[in-house]
C-alpha cells in the first residue's frame, strides 16, 4: 500500500472527569497524522494540567514508530505539568510495536 | 475532424416534379442532394448516413411530416440534423407553429421562392455549423483538462508520456508522438496510435533550436526520426514547448490541425504538458539529490574481513522526495567488525540528517573501545541532550571474526535473524529505543558458528499493515532460512521476495556470514 496517497484514518474522543482526563484513540497513527495526534494529546494534557491522562488503546489497529514517538513526548509534556500519562488496553499489533521497542510498560504504568 | 467537403440535403416529397424542382434549385446553390418518396423512406435514410440537413414535405402519404420531424429530432444519433418543413397548402400561423413546436428549424410555404429558399438553408446550416463548432471546441476543452490531469497524476515520465501521448490521440483522433528529456532514461518519445496501443522509447532529438514559450511548425516525419509505428511519412505538425532556456523542451507530434480553434487547442495542450514535464523533472532531481545524500551519508565501502562474507543492501522508499532515516554501519576496529542498523523515526531529509550524526556518534564512541551497550548508552544520552525530541531504534553488535563471539545491544529495533544450517533463530534483546534515556538490560553474549549467517534489517522488510510484526519475522524467517551461496543474491532475493516496489518504506538489509 502506498501510505502517502492513503492518509489512515483515525478519531479521538476526550473526555475531562474530576479527578482524570481521558483519550480514546481510534484508527490508525503514522507519519501523516502525526500532528493530529501531536494536537489531540496535548489538549487532553491542557485540560486538566496535573491530573491524570488515560489514553484508551483498545480501536487503535495501527501505530508505527512516528505515533510512538509522539505518545513518549506526550508522556514527557505530562510529568512536566505534575500529572501522568498512561496507555490503557493496547492490544494485538499495537501492544507488539510497543514491546518490540520495549516501551510498553514503561508507558503502561503510569509514571 | 475535416469539415466536410459537400453539404448533403435530404428532399423528402411525394410529388416527383416538387422534388425535381427542389433538387435543382438546391443542386446549382452547391448543395448535394438525395431524394426519398415518403416518410419511412426519409427515416430509413437518416439512419443510413449523417445529412447536413432534411428538406421535408409536411404532408407525406404515408406519414405526417410532423411526425417524421419529431422522430428525426428524437433519436440521439439525428437530433442535430436541421428540418425545414416545405408546406403546399394555405397554412395558417397555427400550423406553422406547430411544425416549429414539433422541431423544425423553418417553415417555407409554397409557393417557394428559390432564393428564399436557398438563403433560408443557408442561414440554418450557419446556426448548425456554428453549434457544432462550438460543441466540438467543448469538447476538446474537456479532453484537454482530463489529459492534463492524467500527466499531472502521472508518477514517473515514462506514464507521463503515455498518457500525453494518448490524450493527443484523443483530442485529433489520429496518431500522436510526445517526445521529451527525462531525468533517468534521457530522451524518450512515446507513440499513440491509439488509446490503447503505446510504445515508449528511446529518441534523438534533432540539432533543433527550440525557442522559449510554444511554436507550431509543419514538418516531414522522416526528418524528425519518429518511432518505427508511425502510420505514415508525409507531412506532420511539431509542436513545442520550452519553459526555460536551461531546461529541455517538449515535442508534441501530430497531423495538421483542421482548423484554428484546433491548432490553439494543440498550442495549449503542448504547454499543459510542458509544465507537467517540467514539475516531473524537478520532482525526479529532488528524489535524485535525496538518495545522493542520503548514500553519501552511508559507509562508501565495505570493509575486506578475513572469513567474514559481508552484503548490505538499502532501498530508499519511492514515494517522490522521501527519504528515510534507515542507516547501516560495517567497519572494522581493531580486531573486531563493528556491525549496526538503525532506524530513525520519521522519513524527511530531517531524518537522514539526524540518522548520520547518529552513525558518526556511535563510531565515535566504538573507537574509543566501549562494549556495545555502553555505545548505545552513549549516543542515547547524546540524543537526548543534543537533539532533544529526536528518537531512532538501533541494533549494535562487536564480533570477533576469527572466534565468531558477538556482543549484541539492542534500543528498540527489531531482532536480527542467526541462520546455522537452515535454522533460523530470533535474537530478542529488548530495551527500550533511543532518545528517552531509559535504563538499559545487559549486553547479549552469543556466538556465530562457523557457516553461520546474521541477517540484520529495518522494519520496511518486514511491515505490512495487514499482518502482525510476528508474522512479518515469521515470512522473511522462511524466506531467509536457506542462505544463497552468494550473499548478494541472498539480499536481493529477500528484498524480491518480500516486497514490492515501489517501496512505501526505506528498507536497509545487512547480512554477515562466517566461512
Amino acid at each position: 500500500m502506498d501510505r502517502a496517497s492513503n492518509p489512515p484514518q483515525a478519531t479521538h474522543d476526550l473526555e475531562v472527569l474530576a479527578d482524570r482526563v481521558r483519550v480514546t484513540l481510534a484508527g490508525e497513527f503514522d507519519l501523516a497524522n502525526e500532528q493530529e495526534l501531536t494536537r489531540w494529546l496535548a489538549d487532553a494534557i491542557q485540560a486538566g494540567p496535573g491530573r491524570a491522562v488515560e489514553v484508551g488503546m483498545h480501536d487503535v489497529t495501527f501505530i508505527d514508530s512516528s505515533g510512538i514517538r509522539v505518545l513518549l513526548q506526550a508522556h514527557a509534556m505530562a510529568v512536566r505539568h505534575g500529572g501522568t500519562f498512561r496507555l490503557t488496553s493496547a492490544s494485538g499489533t499495537v501492544r507488539e510495536v510497543l514491546e518490540i521497542v520495549a516501551v510498553y510498560d514503561f508507558l503502561t504504568t503510569g509514571a | 475532424m475535416t469539415a466536410p467537403a459537400e453539404t448533403t440535403i435530404l428532399v423528402v416529397d411525394d410529388r416527383a416534379p416538387k422534388r425535381y424542382l427542389l433538387k435543382n434549385w438546391l443542386t446549382r446553390a452547391g448543395f448535394v442532394v438525395t431524394e426519398a418518396e415518403d416518410g419511412h423512406e426519409a427515416l430509413e435514410k437518416v439512419q443510413q448516413r449523417p445529412f447536413d440537413m432534411v428538406v421535408l414535405d409536411v404532408k407525406l402519404p404515408d406519414m405526417s411530416g410532423l411526425d417524421v420531424c419529431r422522430q428525426i429530432k428524437a433519436d440521439p444519433g439525428t437530433a442535430s440534423t436541421p428540418v425545414i418543413h416545405v408546406s403546399a397548402h394555405a397554412v395558417d400561423a397555427a400550423d406553422r407553429t406547430l411544425g416549429l413546436v414539433g422541431g423544425a428549424d423553418a417553415y417555407l410555404v409554397e409557393p417557394i421562392d428559390p432564393h428564399e429558399l436557398v438563403a433560408t438553408v443557408q442561414a440554418v446550416l450557419r446556426y448548425y455549423q456554428a453549434r457544432r463548432k462550438a460543441e466540438q471546441l467543448a469538447d476538446g476543452l474537456a479532453r484537454l483538462a482530463e489529459t492534463t490531469l492524467a500527466v499531472t497524476m502521472a508518477r514517473d515520465f515514462t506514464e507521463l508520456l503515455g498518457q500525453a501521448a494518448v490524450g493527443a490521440v484523443r483530442l485529433f483522433g489520429a496518431a500522436a508522438a510526445v517526445a521529451t528529456e527525462t531525468l533517468d532514461t534521457g530522451w524518450s518519445v512515446a507513440l499513440a496510435t491509439a488509446s490503447d496501443n503505446i510504445t515508449v522509447t528511446g529518441w534523438e532529438p534533432p540539432d533543433d533550436d527550440v525557442p522559449i514559450g510554444s511554436r507550431m511548425l509543419g514538418a516531414q516525419a522522416a526528418h524528425w526520426r519518429l518511432p518505427a509505428g508511425w502510420p505514415d511519412s508525409g507531412d506532420i505538425t511539431v509542436t513545442t514547448a520550452r519553459l526555460r532556456a536551461d531546461r529541455p523542451p517538449l515535442y508534441l507530434f501530430t497531423s495538421a490541425p483542421a482548423d484554428e480553434d484546433q491548432a490553439r487547442l494543440l498550442t495549449q495542450l503542448t504547454q499543459a504538458l510542458g509544465a507537467a514535464a517540467e514539475a516531473q523533472r524537478a520532482q525526479d532531481q529532488d528524489h535524485r539529490i535525496a538518495v545522493t545524500l542520503q548514500r553519501s551519508l552511508l559507509p562508501r565501502h565495505l570493509p575486506a574481513v578475513p572469513g567474514i562474507d559481508l552484503a548490505v543492501r538499502y532501498e530508499p522508499a519511492s514515494t517522490q522526495a522521501e527519504i528515510g532515516g534507515d542507516f547501516y554501519e560495517l567497519s572494522i576496529l581493531d580486531d573486531q567488525l563493528l556491525i549496526a542498523i538503525g532506524d530513525v523515526v520519521g522519513h524527511s531529509l530531517h531524518a537522514a540528517t539526524v540518522m548520520a550524526e547518529i552513525r558518526h556518534a556511535l563510531r565515535a564512541y566504538a573507537i574509543e573501545g566501549h562494549s556495545p551497550g555502553r555505545i548505545v548508552t552513549l549516543v542515547d544520552e547524546l540524543m537526548v541532550r543534543l537533539l532533544p525530541g529526536e528518537m531512532a531504534t538501533l541494533c549494535l553488535l562487536l564480533l570477533d571474526p576469527r572466534t565468531g563471539r558477538a556482543r549484541l545491544a539492542n534500543a528498540g529495533h527489531l531482532p536480527p535473524l542467526l541462520i546455522v544450517d537452515g535454522e533460523v533463530s530470533e535474537i530478542w534483546h529488548r530495551a527500550p529505543l533511543l532518545g528517552i534515556n531509559h535504563p538499559r538490560s545487559d549486553d547479549l553474549e552469543f556466538v556465530i558458528p562457523d557457516g553461520g549467517t546474521l541477517l540484520l534489517y529495518t522494519d520496511g522488510l518486514i511491515e505490512r499493515r495487514d499482518i502482525t510484526i510476528r508474522d512479518g519475522i515469521a515470512d522473511l524467517s522462511r524466506v531467509a532460512g536457506t542462505v544463497d551461496a552468494d550473499l548478494d543474491r541472498y539480499c536481493d532475493r529477500l528484498l524480491q521476495q518480500l516486497t514490492n516496489p515501489p517501496h512505501a518504506d526505506d528498507v536497509a538489509v545487512v547480512a554477515v556470514r562466517r566461512l
